[in-house]
């Protein structure tokens, strides 16, 4: 069955301070949502409120229109995973230690997990196409596989939604793909995914829903096609694109966003091409 | 996700793979160790004397020895054996505890405070003539205060209420300063003949005021800190991956973590307010015990515990049997912690130190 | 006095280095008549004021500055010795005195802001034997004058020398005490001498918060126990070291006869522990604090006079029926400190409170 997360006239931001206002959104199983910006427009902030780890400064997150203020961080958890950015941990934990871990919410206060959870964490690293990782240390394996792992942990939860911030940061072209590929998987599985991103071809590639952030706290909200256009990315990012499109091999028109460099590169006023 | 070729070699053995291998020899290791220890002293006792000691105690006939062997064997050997064992443990346990609650491999048991806090206690306490209990329970009260005045202040410099761990861990080491600049203001005002060396004495630790009765005390807040640690040990995995996404796995974390510092702090309270300070032994033995068996909790406090009481009773025996005047523990500890630290950081390898 | 020719002097040097001679003689005659020189028991020759008024220690030796007739020169302390009850006793004035003393530190603004003629150091006596500002105060001008403190002798070489450095009226009080003290060793010797080898009594003396910090060999202690008819077992064992950390197992090995502890903490603790319910000392009820007067009666400052007396009627009860303890404890704190002690304070010192 369908779920569907809602966030209704939000307003966001830090004690104090309110980054993002009047915003709304939805997200439904099976679908993603690519929320894209420049840096400092408060990406972090939405999806950390998102998470319940900054508190709303107005409006509310519901789930199948249920408020979720006030769940405990279990119930949370059942619904929702996150998927940080790859770091390194303080210790050196076996990725099959690290997967496991997504079954804090699942699994008693005082217990640990059992033969069923590991059951469950061994098909995660399957499905994700990890599984020969699963003796190795994390801390020792590459950026790539350690998102990988994070997202394994993630399922691990099994949660109707991911939330996932920059999954493709800091990975190499290959790793990026491959990323990508799993995040459209997940999606065709039924799990709802928000992620963060720097890049617009990537809402392109998993064909997702995109909320375009700009300065000021103006937000424009579509799908990949009516919100990647050439004029929105100079008004967001500063720099001036050109949209393309190719053919796949099953005939599918995948669009392309590229990054026109100024001519003359003497001319050029430091802008850095975002794509 | 492409398998790389690096991906693809065998994986070599996990050091958590060995665990019940460990376990055993460690468990072996203790016991033998602990039978041996009473057989070591400075007393000429023979293993036949001792075995008719035991044997006198448990069926409660005469064994016709001199009445100093029963002592020396049940109110010396067996209640520092026993502190030892207990308090290598605690200091191990509450090591791990905070390092994985910190996230820093380099916190010890003493990162709150606790130590310095302890210390002062004594201190006051010899400096108002308490006497032995007097000090004890005083060095355990003040190692408490100490710690709630870290967790105090710390909670004023994080205000948002959540913890990062890492303002914690300074705030412990400003109110270790501070309880310590106030062990060194007893020192400046205690006579010197029979006050200070009673201090100094205290504040280098050593097992040889453990009396049968003090570590039955201690045993109650030891226990009320071990026992939950343990019941939560496989949840300090997932704190030692951060607060954010340890709440996104669903656990709550400032209480949790506020649950196990109390759990910690009790364990090296009342450590430290029976042994003086003792230090290295809840840095080191957590690292041993992760070279061991790695780093998941869940092994990694048993073992931890089990380490730091066979490293605490080794270190001990040599303090009391080795030498004709007793070499303080925390010496000792201090001896061996040290180069084991440089050899850890000279090791360097990659997240295991 | 004449110049004495320098190989001559190198000679006098020599000996009271080591000890030999009780008092540096003056060494030269000043070529600066507002000063002059004394020499230290580390064989030093240290120029100081003609006339000394405003003198300090860190512990002991403020002892022997107070009874020889001057304590107002004692002007320079540590916190421990201004608040010390019998020292307020027997010169009310030492809590107007500076105390920039602590363990084997010393705040250098406060000690030259009280302007001493001269400094007196402990060395080798155990708790200061590393004066850890001793390159300090010696950078300052300030005359330090070290002093050894470890055995009867070098107590009385070092009442002299702090007699000799005050001027000639303390000297003076210096060699009568020196004298009497000499008298009290030859009153208990008279008695202990004849005293068989067996019937020397196996001492311990327990201090610290457990009872089990003792001193060893060569060390006061071992002396006024064997001045006293006793053997210093920690001494016996081989262990030479001050403020040593004995093994109870080594305890129970030795089985004293009669414990003395430095402090009321010790004795409870030595009377509450089961381990220590074998030990004949605390069978026969044997078990003794050391007297605290101005200083502890037990370690390296003068009052070990008493101690010797105190420790021989404590160990040899038998041998020393007449000796009236307090009536000595009055008559020595009414001559040196020139303080008149009732019977109850006396006791008090005798038999001293937590």
């Amino acid at each position: 069955m369908d779920m569907k997360l809602s966030l209704d006239n939000v307003a966001c931001g830090y004690p104090g301070k309110t980054i993002l206002e009047n915003l709304s959104l939805e997200v439904t199983t099976g679908e993603i949502l690519c929320i894209l910006g420049p840096n400092g427009v408060g990406k972090t902030t939405l999806f950390k409120t998102l998470l319940g780890f900054l508190n709303l400064h107005a409006g509310r997150i519901t789930l199948d229109g249920e408020n979720v203020q006030g769940w405990s961080r279990k119930r949370l958890a059942f619904t929702i995973g996150y998927v940080p950015q790859a770091h390194i941990p303080p210790f050196p934990f076996s990725v099959l230690d690290v997967v496991l871990m997504g079954r804090t919410a699942r699994i008693g206060f005082l217990d640990s997990p059992k033969k069923h959870d590991r059951e469950i964490a061994a098909r995660a690293l399957e499905t994700l196409g990890i599984a020969h990782l699963s003796r190795r240390v994390y801390t020792e394996i590459s950026g790539g596989e350690q998102q990988m792992v994070l997202i394994a942990r993630a399922l691990t939860q099994e949660p109707r939604f991911l939330v996932m911030d920059e999954p493709t940061a800091h990975l190499d072209f290959g790793n990026q793909v491959r990323v990508l590929q799993k995040v459209r998987q997940l999606a065709a599985l039924g799990i709802g995914i928000v992620m963060t991103s720097h890049v617009p071809n990537h809402a392109f590639l998993c064909s997702s829903r995109v909320i375009l952030i700009q300065r000021h706290g103006i937000f424009k909200t579509g799908t990949a096609e009516e919100i990647i256009t050439e004029e929105n990315m100079r008004e967001t990012y500063g720099v001036n694109v050109r949209l393309s499109a190719v053919l796949n091999e099953s005939g599918t028109e995948i669009k392309a966003c590229i990054p026109l460099l100024v001519q003359n590169p003497l001319e050029d006023q430091g802008l850095l091409a975002a794509c | 996700m492409q398998p790389t070729e690096e991906s693809l070699q065998a994986p070599k053995k996990l050091p958590e793979e060995n665990s019940a291998l460990v376990l055993f020899v460690l468990i072996a290791l203790l016991l033998a160790l602990f039978a041996a220890s009473f057989a070591w002293g400075r007393y000429p006792i023979s293993l036949g004397q001792l075995f008719r000691v035991i044997e006198a105690k448990i069926t409660g006939v005469p064994s016709g020895l001199p009445a100093a062997m029963e002592s020396v064997v049940f109110n010396i050997r067996m209640p520092r054996i026993f502190a030892a064992l207990l308090i290598g443990s605690a200091l191990s346990v509450a090591g791990s505890t905070y390092q994985g609650l910190f996230r820093n491999p380099m916190v010890s048991s003493d990162i709150l405070g606790a130590s310095s806090g302890a210390g002062f206690g004594a201190a006051a306490a010899i400096l108002l003539s308490l006497g032995l209990t007097g000090i004890q329970v005083s060095s355990f009260i003040c190692s408490l205060a100490a710690v709630v005045l870290t967790l105090l202040v710390g909670s004023i410099v994080e205000r948002d209420g959540r913890s990062s761990g890492l303002s914690l861990v300074l705030t412990g080491m400003v109110v270790s300063t501070l309880f310590s600049s106030f062990i060194a203001i007893s020192k400046y005002v205690a006579d010197p003949e029979e006050k200070l060396p009673a201090i100094t004495f205290w504040l280098m630790g050593g097992l040889s005021s453990v009396g049968a009765r003090d570590l039955r005390i201690a045993l109650i807040p030891m226990a009320i800190g071990f026992v939950p640690i343990l019941l939560l040990r496989w949840k300090l995995n997932v704190l030692s991956f951060g607060d954010e996404e340890a709440r996104a796995l669903g656990l709550e974390t400032s209480r949790l973590r506020i649950f196990l510092i109390v759990c910690s702090t009790l364990l090296t309270a009342a450590s430290v307010s029976i042994s003086g300070m003792i230090g290295w032994v809840g840095l080191i033995v957590p690292h041993l015990a992760r070279m061991l068996v790695g780093p998941n909790y869940s092994i990694l406090l048993p073992v931890s515990a089990l380490l730091g009481g066979l490293f605490l009773l080794i270190v001990d025996n040599v303090a009391r049997c080795a030498f004709a005047v007793e070499v303080p523990i925390g010496i000792l500890t201090s001896i061996i912690g040290a180069p084991f630290f440089v050899y850890l950081l000279v090791k360097g390898k990659k997240g295991w130190t | 006095m004449k110049p004495l020719p320098f190989s001559l002097r190198a000679a006098l040097r020599l000996l009271l280095t080591a000890g030999a001679l009780g008092l540096g003689l003056p060494q030269t005659a000043p070529a600066d008549p507002a000063s002059r020189t004394v020499t230290d028991m580390n064989g030093k020759v240290v120029s100081i004021p003609y006339s000394v008024n405003r003198v300090g220690s860190t512990g002991a030796v403020n002892q022997m500055v107070l009874m020889l007739g001057t304590p107002w020169k004692l002007t320079v302390v540590s916190p421990a010795n201004r608040d010390n009850r019998w020292m307020r006793r027997v010169y009310p004035g030492i809590a107007e005195a500076a105390a920039p003393f602590s363990g084997s530190d010393v705040n250098m603004e406060e000690l030259i802001k009280s302007k001493p003629d001269a400094i007196f150091l402990i060395d080798n006596s155990g708790t200061h034997s590393s004066f850890k500002s001793l390159p300090k105060l010696q950078e300052s001008g300030i005359p330090v004058i070290q002093v050894h403190l470890r055995t009867p002798e070098e107590m009385k070489q070092a009442v002299r020398l702090v007699g000799e450095t005050l001027g000639p009226q303390e000297r003076q009080n210096a060699e009568r005490f020196c004298q009497e003290y000499d008298a009290i060793l030859a009153r208990i010797r008279a008695k202990i001498a004849p005293l068989p080898c067996g019937e020397r009594l196996k001492v311990y003396r327990a201090g610290g918060i457990n009872g089990l910090t003792s001193e060893g060999g060569n060390t006061i202690t071992t002396s006024w126990i064997e001045e006293a008819g006793g053997i210093n077992v920690v001494a016996a064992a081989g262990i030479q070291a001050l403020g040593a950390s004995i093994t109870m197992e080594d305890v129970l090995q030795w089985n004293p006869d009669v414990i003395i502890t430095m402090g009321v903490a010790a004795k409870e603790a030595v009377l509450a522990r089961p381990e220590w319910k074998s030990v004949n000392a605390v069978r026969n009820g044997r078990v003794y604090v050391s007297p605290v007067g101005v200083y502890q009666w037990s370690v390296r400052s003068a009052e070990t006079a008493l101690q010797n007396l105190w420790a021989a009627k404590v160990i040899h009860p038998e041998l020393f029926p007449d000796l009236d303890m307090n009536a000595e404890v009055r008559h020595f704190y009414q001559i040196y400190y020139g303080c008149e002690l009732s019977e109850a304070e006396a006791n008090e010192i005798l038999n001293p409170p937590k």
